[in-house]
């Protein structure tokens, strides 16, 4: 059947690979082998020699290969090689060979051993990290001086707490949590009225020369203690401040805290001098050299010898 | 960017850095280098003596087992691997100059080195230094199997499979492809430098004569046969009588050299085997159906194929040029190089 089809085939083309093949049947026939014995010999399969002997080298697995088959079937009938292959070079030309496997598709396939893992948008991450580098530059650059303002503000406040309380300024409902300097030399202004004693004038200046100011004339002490006392009573109805007032016999360290736990007084007092200290009960007292202090709270003398410990006494005035 | 720039200037090249011969394919040009891999070194006198490259290749060669004492010539691959990484990287050197023309810059050519593919971490690591050393700006490894399918027009990226058995002179690689891979990769140390040692053995056992490598591997182009049947051919051979002292000459037959050669054969012969075992059935049935194809200077030796073809059932075709084909292969991956990855073999 095969062989009835395949002589049709020889019949209709007069290629040289058909006649070529033809001549190779001829040879194989000439020395009494049938292709099955020339299949077996070449480790081929019978259809593969047929396939050679038509000419339709098409039926055979490739290029290399059939070259290869072709060569190996003329030395076995001991014919040169080099002709066979000449007469079938048209369909057996070598090929260029293509190094690659085919590919028709594009994709990565996810890696590591999170299996499904969501799609990290690269570019939104990089936009948000490079947002969060810009506000942070922008706060550190430009609200940095705001920071210091109100820092400023801090340093000042005691200051302006404590000018209106040593020179007893009726006006002290001003010093209440003044909102700059300015307000503190706002005051300024009054103290000729309350207290014509010149020595107050520089008091606003510095935060720790005020101190040893006032009781610098003794007569100008005593006028302040009554004003304070007019003056105090509106002061703490409407803000709840208290005043407390220290003398001092001998040199003396105190701390003075308020509600807050802010230190609203720090620092020593020479022998001889008074300081008023103003702010929000409770405060939370330290008083070095205790023995040598006194105070008046609400405008009463309080007795702090209980809480006296080797000289320090460490108290809280409700 | 200046090592694009040198690269674009100077041509790539691929090498086939066999145990007995060296070719180099040059880009575009093709194989413009085939000398054998020997190399001799002249010791100049004195204590502290230098040591001068005196000849590589086809010089160096005529030179082997012939050399006084002020001369050695050295095969510096053993086995399809370095055995002297100095002598090597010399050799590779001269060879690179000689395929080079002298130009103002030296060449600094992006290289393709074929490796065994039963060679070892360390065995790649040396050869890839070497090329390195020799001037080399990349090296890139290729397995020989996959070098000599390719050379031998093998469809290496189709899905079926292939088989090619690249006898060398130090080794015989069997490898299965498909896909543009690998699929299964042998290597025995067995291969044309075996067939001499063969030959000379069985010489000295049987005659009592002590003949020189050259000779055996003459003796084994002439004459040698790996299946019986054929004519039998004689060849005169001139040798030592051992017992003598004497320089004699005796006639020896192609029967005889099939028997020296039937150990090393066998190992060939096993190593086929335990491949065709490896294969998966689907790749072993494409194969079953083409056969597989020998390549290397092996693949020149009388009726190898016939061996094969006998021992496994099998249709087995020789390459044609087999001593090129893993040179043509390497340049053909050379050639499309920057489109191609896997065909490269890592570390």
């Amino acid at each position: 059947m095969t062989e009835v089809h395949l002589d049709q085939h020889e019949a209709a083309s007069s290629d040289p690979a058909a006649e070529m093949g033809a001549q190779l049947r001829q040879l194989r026939e000439a020395r009494g082998e049938t292709a099955s014995d020339v299949a077996h010999s070449l480790k081929l399969t019978s259809r593969q020699i047929e396939a050679m002997e038509a000419g339709r080298l098409d039926l055979l697995p490739g290029a290399a290969f059939a070259r290869g088959f072709l060569r190996n079937y003329a030395r076995y009938l001991g014919v040169d090689a080099a002709t066979v292959l000449a007469a079938f070079e048209a369909e057996v030309a070598p090929r260029v060979v293509e190094l690659a496997p085919v590919s028709n598709a594009v994709g990565v396939m996810p890696s590591g051993s999170g299996g499904r893992s969501v799609q990290i948008p690269v570019g939104l991450i990089a936009g948000a990290l490079l947002l969060v580098v810009l506000v942070g530059w922008y706060f550190d650059w430009f609200r940095m001086p705001e920071e210091n303002a109100e820092a400023e503000e801090h340093v000042v406040e005691p200051v302006a707490q404590a000018v209106p309380a040593v020179t007893s300024v009726a006006a002290a409902p001003q010093g209440q949590v003044s909102e700059s300097a300015l307000a503190a030399s706002g005051v300024v202004p009054s103290l000729p009225a309350a207290a014509p004693a010149t020595p107050a004038a520089p008091a606003p200046e510095t935060a720790a020369a005020p101190a040893p100011a006032p009781p610098a004339p003794p007569s100008a002490a005593l006028a302040p203690v009554p004003a304070a006392a007019t003056a105090v009573p509106p002061a703490p109805a409407a803000e709840g401040i208290e005043h407390i007032v220290f003398r001092f016999e001998g040199e003396s360290w105190i701390e003075v805290r308020d509600a807050r736990g802010a230190i609203v007084y720090s620092g020593v007092n020479g022998a001889g001098s008074s300081r008023t200290v103003q702010g929000k009960p409770p405060f939370a007292l330290v008083v070095g050299n205790a023995r040598q202090v006194s105070l008046d709270y609400r405008g009463k003398p309080y007795d702090m010898k209980p809480h006296v410990r080797v000289s320090v006494a460490r108290f809280t005035l409700e | 960017m200046f090592g694009f720039l040198r690269s674009y200037f100077s041509n790539d090249l691929a090498i086939d850095l066999g145990t007995a011969n060296t070719l180099i394919y040059v880009r575009g040009k093709g194989i413009v280098l085939d000398e054998p891999s020997v190399v001799a070194i002249r010791t100049e006198g004195g204590p502290n003596a230098k040591r001068t490259i005196q000849a590589v290749g086809h010089a160096a060669k005529q030179m082997l087992g012939k050399t006084p004492g002020n001369i050695t010539a050295i095969r510096p691959m053993k086995d399809g691997v370095i055995a002297d990484f100095v002598v090597t990287e010399q050799m590779i050197k001269q060879f690179i100059k000689k395929v080079h023309d002298s130009r103002m810059f030296s060449p600094s050519p992006r290289i393709i080195i074929c490796v065994p593919c039963g060679s070892t971490q360390v065995e790649r690591r040396a050869i890839r230094d070497a090329a390195l050393a020799a001037g080399a700006s990349q090296v890139y490894l290729i397995e020989e199997p996959m070098a000599a399918a390719i050379g031998a027009g093998l469809p290496v990226s189709d899905a079926t499979g292939s088989m090619v058995v690249d006898i060398g002179g130090g080794t015989t690689e069997v490898g299965v492809i498909s896909l543009g891979g690998m699929v299964y990769a042998g290597s025995v140390r067995v291969g044309g430098d075996k067939f001499d040692d063969s030959i000379v053995n069985y010489i000295r056992r049987n005659y009592g004569m002590l003949i020189g490598d050259t000779t055996a591997e003459n003796i084994k182009k002439e004459i040698g046969s790996a299946f019986p049947g054929s004519e039998v051919r004689e060849m005169e051979v001139k040798g030592r009588n051992l017992a003598e002292g004497i320089p004699r000459s005796f006639t020896i037959s192609s029967n005889e050299i099939l028997e020296a050669l039937t150990e090393p054969l066998n190992q060939i012969v096993s190593a086929v085997k335990i491949a065709l075992e490896q294969t998966p059935p689907e790749l072993g049935a494409d194969i079953a159906d083409r056969g597989m194809v020998l390549t290397g200077g092996g693949a020149l030796l009388r009726d190898l194929d016939r061996l094969l073809m006998e021992e496994t059932g099998l249709p087995v075709i020789v390459a044609e040029e087999p001593l090129t084909c893993v040179a043509r292969g390497c340049g053909m991956a050379l050639e499309k190089m920057d489109k191609l990855g896997s065909i490269f073999a890592s570390e």
